[in-house]
């Protein structure tokens, strides 16, 4: 889990939810020396934990949509997701910093397909 | 075939957040890498490497055939996972470049574990060279 250690969850607002990094974390040490910038694999991660704590059960992706990375997220930046459900098996994900998108994808999740 | 690359030197990214332990084969437009799975990296989740594991491998696959530049994903327009590989299992992912403009790659890589493929993704690499002072 990387919630609770890499980064928090400070607000939740209708599945919408608003995070902030622990710059400390080791992560940033590796990713990159003297540059820290959140890994967009990390982000794919996050989202795979939140949609977990919106349903309420583990959730894996199992597939990835039209996934772009458009600005670099440092440890700083309070980060907002909205998640919507766009099919039955499907997440969409935006991550927002002071209302600009620096990510968005789509997540097929296994669960939720059976 | 005994020929040793250097991961640190075709690559930005440092501990704990290196995803592939040697580099088999690399030049302009391929590069192929394994990566043995570890309860201690730091994407595993309950015993296994989550799509999120699994991409920064292939990102990290990728940005081999970068050697000297900052290579980062621009874009993953698809990926699929068959199986999540497991801690103690190799990974092998091969990336074959399909087309090129300017400074982006358009890749398409197949990760497998003892020939069977686990995982397959096309996506955008984007490189910055550092030739402004040439």
């Amino acid at each position: 889990m990387l919630q609770n250690s890499l980064y928090y969850i400070v607000r939740n607002d209708q599945n919408v939810y608003t995070i902030r990094f622990d710059a400390s974390h080791p992560i940033f040490a590796g990713h990159f020396p003297e540059h820290p910038i959140v890994p967009g694999a990390c982000l794919v991660q996050i989202a795979e934990e939140l949609a977990a704590a919106t349903y309420g059960h583990a959730v894996r992706f199992t597939a990835l949509r039209n996934l772009r990375f458009s600005r670099p997220i440092i440890p700083n930046q309070e980060v907002t997701i909205p998640i919507k459900q766009t099919e039955e098996n499907a997440l969409n994900f935006q991550f927002l910093v002071s209302n600009s998108e620096y990510a968005r994808f789509t997540a097929l999740n296994e669960c939720l397909y059976r | 075939m005994c020929k040793r690359y250097d991961i640190a030197s075709y690559i930005p990214q440092r501990p704990p957040f290196v995803f592939i332990d040697t580099i088999e084969e690399v030049d302009a437009k391929g590069a192929r890498t394994r990566f043995a799975i570890s309860e201690s990296c730091p994407l595993v989740v309950d015993g296994i490497l989550p799509l999120s594991g699994v991409m920064e491998n292939v990102a990290q696959t990728c940005a081999t055939m970068a050697k000297g530049a900052i290579a980062y994903i621009g874009e993953v327009k698809q990926m699929e996972v068959l199986r999540f590989p497991h801690v103690g299992e190799i990974v092998c992912t091969e990336a074959k470049v399909l087309q090129e403009w300017l400074n982006i790659l358009l890749v398409e890589c197949t990760t497998q574990v003892n020939d069977e493929t686990i995982a397959i993704a096309t996506l955008k690499i984007a490189t910055i060279t550092d030739n402004a002072a040439k």
